[in-house]
């Protein structure tokens, strides 16, 4: 098949398993972006895909073809770095030009392709600098061209905003997925930005302990996680945990207010859980029988919206408003929307229904 | 903290720079000067009694251009196997994450910590008995040890440098299209010039110093180096200080002429290596 399958990846470093029975497929012209808290493996499966690590099992397949045991060299990919990684000695388009003249590309060839790659990236006018000279954000343009010219089959990049100020972030996070558009490969983008993550993805995968917790689209991710792993690292601001115990399809929360939530309508009396709740599916309301009583601890301005945070007798939450409502203090109520709640199992985190 | 005036400071600088700078003065006054005058209580300080004697004679009638030749032929044999040896072993030490490296590098700056005058017995053997100590290939066998000198310190200064470029440099190369081997010889060996710079200088100036070595091994009569030709005026009828000197001076002329050549990348190379 045309496009990346990955099998059973295994590695450890030493005694320490990093990948543990990594599988996934991206067809091609996907976005595929790892995602997952520091020290989950995606930087190692990364490399692994580039063929700077070594796995001890599985499998690699890229257009049909097993890369797994291929030099990088061999592999027809490119990758971008979070250093950059720029050849220090060598002036912008030798940098660009590397890759190619390595691969005895034609002159006219290669002089073609930097034309491109420039127009793309706007960085026509530091071809003859070194890259000491370059801001951060020019550094990783010439970064993006270097592994554009070379027009790979697999794109990796390896949290390459992460060194950047947020407004480049965003200015080359656009420019990433309108190069990734128009060049039609597949892309792998390893970050720790959920938020980089959710914008660019087409495939998002969300790792912990080497281990994939989930695989999907962006919002389905966002809407159904698997667990409350996934469930409180994707999303922003994130989502709160409620401990509660079943009563007659009702959750009884800390402070005894009962919700009724549809999806508890067949779960035995007694049985322990937690209510996931995003800051967007709740409300505040007056001090009204059946809302959970608080005190209002904290409001953020965000702009269109307002983040409060509400210390309530069920545990803290956080309340999305409109930031054109009247600010909250002092003792308020809120409201979840049943619908929304999402219910995990306790202790095991596993999401119910 | 209160600043110290300049006119303190210019004046310890005068002082440390008047201490270093005597010794070459004296050695290039002697040289030329007959020796009687660089003999004579009181010493001429001044410069005066200017005098060709003591070249003239280095130069009819001792071998000096083939001690010349002798000390660029060990000095250029040591500096090229030094430093590529340096480079490899450096470039190892600083990449490996092996353990095994890791105690190799310690077992080697620790070899540093020996001295020369201990190494000279084993070194006398090994050569002796691999036929190295017949003749005009003595030269191979001070180039020998001159290297097992120079070694450990010089791949410590790589190493040190190697460990600043970050290996995402290298490994951009093997996606590029690189072998191991080319992506250093390609990215980072250009990014390492400067510590390069500064070990050649290094290696240079062991290498074209040393006494011990060629005095030990080499045959001596035309088969002998500038440095250690030097102290053979100093006999037991005759303390030529002229002749010693004048030898000095044109063995002093191209260290003086390399520091002037490579000055920036040697500081350069002392100083970087960690960012």
């Amino acid at each position: 098949m045309s496009g990346l399958e990955i099998e059973g990846l295994r590695k450890a470093f030493g005694s320490t398993p990093v990948l543990r029975d990594v599988s996934f497929e991206a067809a091609a012209g996907s976005f595929v972006v790892i995602v997952g808290p520091s020290g989950c493996g995606k930087t190692t499966l990364l490399r692994s895909l580039a063929g700077l690590e070594t796995v001890d099992r599985g499998a690699i397949r890229l257009d049909g073809r097993d890369i797994s045991d291929l030099t990088p060299a061999a592999r027809n990919i490119a990758m971008v770095f979070q250093n950059y990684a720029l050849y220090p000695t060598k002036s912008v388009r030798e940098n660009i030009a590397f890759g190619l003249r390595q691969r005895r590309t034609p002159r006219a060839e290669i002089a073609r392709r930097i034309a491109d790659a420039c127009e793309a990236l706007q960085i026509g006018h530091l071809l003859d600098r070194r890259p000491s000279q370059l801001s951060g954000g020019q550094r990783q343009r010439v970064a993006i061209g270097r592994a554009m010219v070379r027009d790979p089959a697999l794109f990796l990049f390896d949290e390459p905003l992460s060194n950047l100020d947020a407004g480049l972030r965003n200015d080359l996070r656009i420019e990433i997925k309108r190069i990734h558009n128009k060049m039609g490969t597949i892309s792998v983008f390893v970050t720790h930005d959920q938020l980089e993550a959710m914008s660019l993805a087409d495939i998002l995968v969300v790792m912990r302990d080497g281990r994939i917790e989930q695989i999907g689209a962006p919002y389905d991710v966002f809407r159904k996680p698997v667990n409350k792993f996934v469930a409180g690292f994707i999303g922003t601001p994130a989502m709160h945990f409620l401990a509660a115990h079943v009563e007659d399809g009702h959750a009884v929360l800390g402070g005894g207010s009962r919700v009724e939530i549809p999806s508890l309508a067949a779960v035995p009396n007694s049985t322990l859980v937690e209510i996931g709740v995003r800051p967007d599916d709740v409300s505040l309301v007056g001090q009204e029988s059946g809302a959970i009583a608080g005190l209002v601890d904290v409001t953020q301005e965000l702009g269109t919206n307002r983040l409060v945070r509400v210390n309530t007798v069920a545990g803290e939450l956080s309340v999305l408003q409109s930031a054109h409502e009247p600010r909250p203090a002092g003792p308020v109520g809120v409201r979840l929307s049943p619908q929304r709640a999402l219910v995990f199992l306790r202790p095991s985190g596993e999401i119910l229904g | 903290m209160r600043p110290i005036p300049t006119a303190l400071r210019t004046l310890a600088l005068v002082a440390f720079a008047t201490v270093a700078i005597i010794p070459v003065y004296w050695m290039a006054l002697s040289a030329f000067r007959p020796n009687a005058v660089v003999m004579q209580w009181p010493p001429a300080v001044l410069p005066g009694s200017f005098s060709l004697e003591a070249m003239r004679s280095l130069f009819a009638e001792t071998p000096i251009l083939s001690w010349l030749a002798t000390s660029l032929a060990v000095t250029v044999g040591s500096t090229l196997l030094t430093v590529t040896i340096a480079t490899l072993a450096g470039y190892a030490l600083s990449r490996s994450r092996s353990r095994l490296t890791g105690l190799a590098g310690y077992a080697i700056l620790i070899a540093k910590m020996l001295p020369g005058t201990l190494l000279i017995v084993p070194l006398y053997v090994m050569f002796f008995q691999a036929g190295l100590l017949d003749g005009r290939q003595a030269v191979i066998a001070v180039i020998l040890a001159n290297c097992s000198f120079a070694t450990p310190f010089a791949t410590w200064m790589m190493k040190a440098f190697f460990d600043g470029i970050p290996k995402e440099i290298e490994e951009a190369a093997l996606i590029d299209g690189c072998s191991p081997f080319t992506a250093m010889l390609k990215t980072v060996l250009p990014a390492a010039a400067p510590a390069l710079a500064a070990v050649t200088i290094y290696v240079f100036i062991v290498a074209w110093n040393d006494f011990l070595f060629a005095r030990t091994f080499l045959p001596g009569g035309e088969t002998m180096t500038i440095a250690a030709a030097s102290t053979q005026f100093l006999g037991e009828v005759e303390m030529a200080w002229n002749k010693v000197m004048a030898v000095a001076l044109i063995a002093a002329a191209p260290v003086f002429a390399m520091f002037l050549i490579l000055e920036r990348q040697f500081v350069a190379g002392l100083t970087g290596g960690t960012h």
